[in-house]
């Protein structure tokens, strides 16, 4: 029997997708309640206090437009310009990101590449360590490590032939931005090295059995197989490695308090910082860190568009 | 178990009967370790003098608070004593979030008897429009610790041979670095570098030059000081002499493990000395000198500075009163703040005898201080010290010119006069 298509109930019918959409929307509530509070709630209040003059000491403030823009675009804020420390951020950013991109995967496909499991887990583990441990901890580590009488400027000096050459490891402008890449490089890469061991485990290895039958090199196999396939796992990893490097704060301010001059490391959340938190000033602080926020997104952005097709790997 | 044993700790050495307290004070103050176990001790015996009372000490570092107690005042969540450092406290006077003292709860019987318990300049820091707004734990003037032995080890007399000026402390400190292989190992002597307006200005003042002019107003005075003072740290540091840089491991510390000659510090360090490093201090072999002039300079000495214990304005009149005897009650174990902390209390009666307590080289910190000013802690005095920070680290550090870094620190002085 064929009923008409207008006598049937008068009742709202849910396809299976709206349904699992509204399950996944209600799954999701609670994480968007929490970015709501303690993220854009913050982002939106510091905007806000961008537009003010507000002083940490101070319990009235009154609104001045986009003064705090204008200052920190156009003046020196005490020797400390925004532009300094946006070369400062950007610098540090390229220096440490892009290498530590390409090392953490090469040391991901070589710890793949151990036959034995408990091998692998060795490697993984002492690669993650420096992770677990605290930002300035690792910093104390290694201002003690860049001491002329340290082992950092002793291996300089073998590397280099020399003898008794102090480096000036926290001294020396550039080399002070060094410094702080390094460190930075050595406590996330083990991060990163097991973000992409995941993206490599996921790879069907009857692709490779394949590839392998049909006469394919290892080498033709890591650029023909694994860096395509590899994509997505490689642009959230770029990614979340820019966004963490735009962030860096605790080395630069541990080297600074270290004794170490301010304006070679002085990136834009130790400016933040001490033009909020030192020098009093929110509202010029909270109009660095919104021009912080839009960098981040802009480059995030920029990133996701250049690498659009990630999305389209399937295996 | 542990946590049970703790919990009997705590009843046990709590004098309070909870049922009698009715005011509860909030006590801020900084780490220093005698000093801290010297005021747990004096809170319990004023809580048990002072049944109604209950005092809670918070200790953070001193760093920390110098940080957290302004943004906490405030956001009107401030203890409702603390204790602070001169030079940070002119921002949190301006804004008037502290209370004026209360001479009856502190025991006195008039502003007058105050002013004549303590030595001359004692009160200004907290002072505003003739109101005072604190009281002086301690005040802290600085000579230079001399390790005898390391001079002896470099071939020379330390009794008689000791820097007298600074140009004495290059040559001195050129004979007592010890390098390998042209590393510096071990150092002369270093500065303490972030207290800059307790020995850089004074060092200024010793050329003929100043952060304020003779009415006392803020202004950079007599560039020619001030270039001269600046080339001499960069002369110092490690793009010259390499006799020492703010990025190497601070003197003092370095001075008690047995790597650097001599340092600046106030009379407490020979308990540091005595506690941390009991070899050095047992010794014996270590004296203590005045602080170096640059030759034909004015004797000027090391600021002197001191830490006030002060009232927050917004407490109840009830905890006010409870916050004002509780610091009377302190005040008046100055001896014991000497004898068990080795904190100088800028009370006459303590100044004036302080040798008799015998403290070793006490009298050259006494003789110090008629050569010594208080530190500046009026308006924009942590932004000075701030700037000053700034540029004398890349004079050292970058090779700034000295002549650059004057024309910048005169900028932000004549900025901070201004407003």
């Amino acid at each position: 029997m064929v009923r008409k298509k207008d006598s049937l109930p008068k009742h709202k019918v849910y396809s299976i997708e709206r349904k699992q959409a509204k399950w996944g929307f209600l799954f999701t509530v609670p994480c968007i309640v929490f970015f709501a509070i303690f993220a854009f709630y913050p982002i939106f209040y510091a905007f806000v206090t961008s537009l003010t003059n507000r002083k940490a000491i101070d319990r009235t403030w009154d609104f001045v437009g986009f003064e705090n823009y204008v200052y920190i675009f156009t003046k020196d804020n005490g020797g400390f310009a925004l532009s300094n420390s946006v070369r400062a951020t950007l610098t540090f950013t390229l220096g440490t990101f892009v290498p530590m991109i390409v090392i953490s995967l090469i040391v991901a496909v070589f710890l793949m590449q151990l036959r034995k499991d408990k091998q692998r887990g060795f490697f993984q583990l002492a690669y993650y360590t420096p992770a677990v441990l605290s930002s300035v901890v690792a910093a104390a580590i290694w201002m003690i490590l860049f001491d002329p009488r340290g082992l950092v400027n002793q291996f300089s000096n073998t590397i280099m032939g020399t003898s008794g050459v102090d480096y000036n490891w926290l001294v020396d402008s550039v080399m002070l931005q060094i410094s702080t890449m390094l460190v930075y490089f050595w406590k996330y890469i083990g991060y990163f090295v097991i973000l992409f061991i995941t993206g490599l485990a996921s790879i069907p290895p009857t692709i490779y059995e394949a590839a392998t039958v049909d006469g394919a090199s290892r080498w033709k196999c890591f650029w023909r197989i694994t860096l395509p396939l590899l994509k997505p796992t490689t642009v959230m990893v770029s990614i979340m490695a820019m966004l963490q490097c735009l962030k860096t704060f605790s080395t630069q301010y541990m080297f600074h308090q270290g004794g170490a001059a301010r304006k070679p490391i002085d990136v834009i959340t130790m400016n933040i910082y001490f033009t909020g938190i030192r020098n009093g000033r929110l509202g010029r602080a909270c109009a660095m860190s919104i021009v912080l926020f839009f960098i981040m997104l802009g480059l995030a952005y920029l990133q996701l568009a250049t690498t659009k097709s990630a999305e389209d790997v399937e295996y | 178990m542990l946590i049970g044993a703790i919990f009997v700790y705590i009843k046990s050495n709590s004098f309070v009967d909870e049922d009698l307290v009715t005011i509860s004070i909030e006590y801020w103050t900084y780490l220093d370790p005698a000093r801290n176990e010297l005021e747990a001790e004096l809170i319990q015996e004023f809580e048990r003098k002072n049944p109604e009372v209950k005092v809670n000490m918070t200790i953070y570092s001193s760093a920390e608070l110098i940080h957290i107690l302004p943004n906490a005042l405030s956001a009107g969540r401030g203890p409702d004593v603390f204790n602070i450092q001169q030079d940070y406290i002119s921002s949190i006077l301006e804004k008037g979030y502290i209370n004026a003292i209360n001479c009856e709860a502190l025991g006195y019987s008039s502003f007058l008897e105050v002013q004549d318990d303590y030595i001359e300049g004692a009160l200004s820091g907290v002072m505003k429009y003739g109101v005072v707004y604190g009281i002086p734990m301690e005040f802290t003037n600085w000579c230079l610790y001399i390790n005898k032995e390391k001079f002896r080890e470099a071939g020379l007399d330390p009794e008689t041979d000791y820097p007298k000026s600074w140009e004495d402390v290059v040559e001195i400190s050129e004979k007592l670095v010890v390098r390998e292989d042209g590393i510096l190992v071990e150092r002369g002597f270093d500065f303490r570098y972030p207290q800059y307006l307790t020995f850089f200005v004074p060092m200024v003042q010793q050329l003929g030059g100043s952060i304020y002019n003779a009415d006392g107003n803020l202004e950079l005075t007599n560039e020619e000081a001030w270039i001269k003072a600046f080339t001499f740290m960069q002369e110092w540091g490690p793009l010259h002499k390499n006799l020492g840089s703010p990025t190497y491991i601070n003197a003092r510390k370095s001075f008690l493990n047995d790597e650097a000659a001599m340092m600046l510090s106030g009379l407490y360090h020979i308990q540091w000395m005595e506690f941390s490093y009991p070899e050095l201090y047992e010794k014996d072999d270590w004296m203590i000198v005045p602080f170096p002039v640059f030759e034909g300079g004015n004797e000027v000495a090391a600021a002197k500075y001191c830490h006030y214990w002060c009232v927050n304005r917004e407490s109840s009149d009830e905890k006010k009163d409870g916050a004002w005897s509780f610091i009377g009650y302190l005040s008046d174990n100055a001896e014991s703040y000497l004898t068990r902390a080795y904190k100088v209390s800028p009370q006459k009666s303590i100044v004036e005898n302080l040798e008799s307590y015998g403290i070793p080289y006490s009298s050259v910190f006494i003789e110090e201080l008629d050569n010594s000013e208080f530190v500046y802690s009026g308006p924009g005095a942590i932004e000075i010290k701030n700037t000053i920070e700034t540029l004398i680290k890349e004079v050292m550090l970058l090779g700034l010119d000295p002549e650059k870094a004057v024309i910048r620190l005169e900028i932000a002085i004549n900025g901070l006069s201004n407003q």
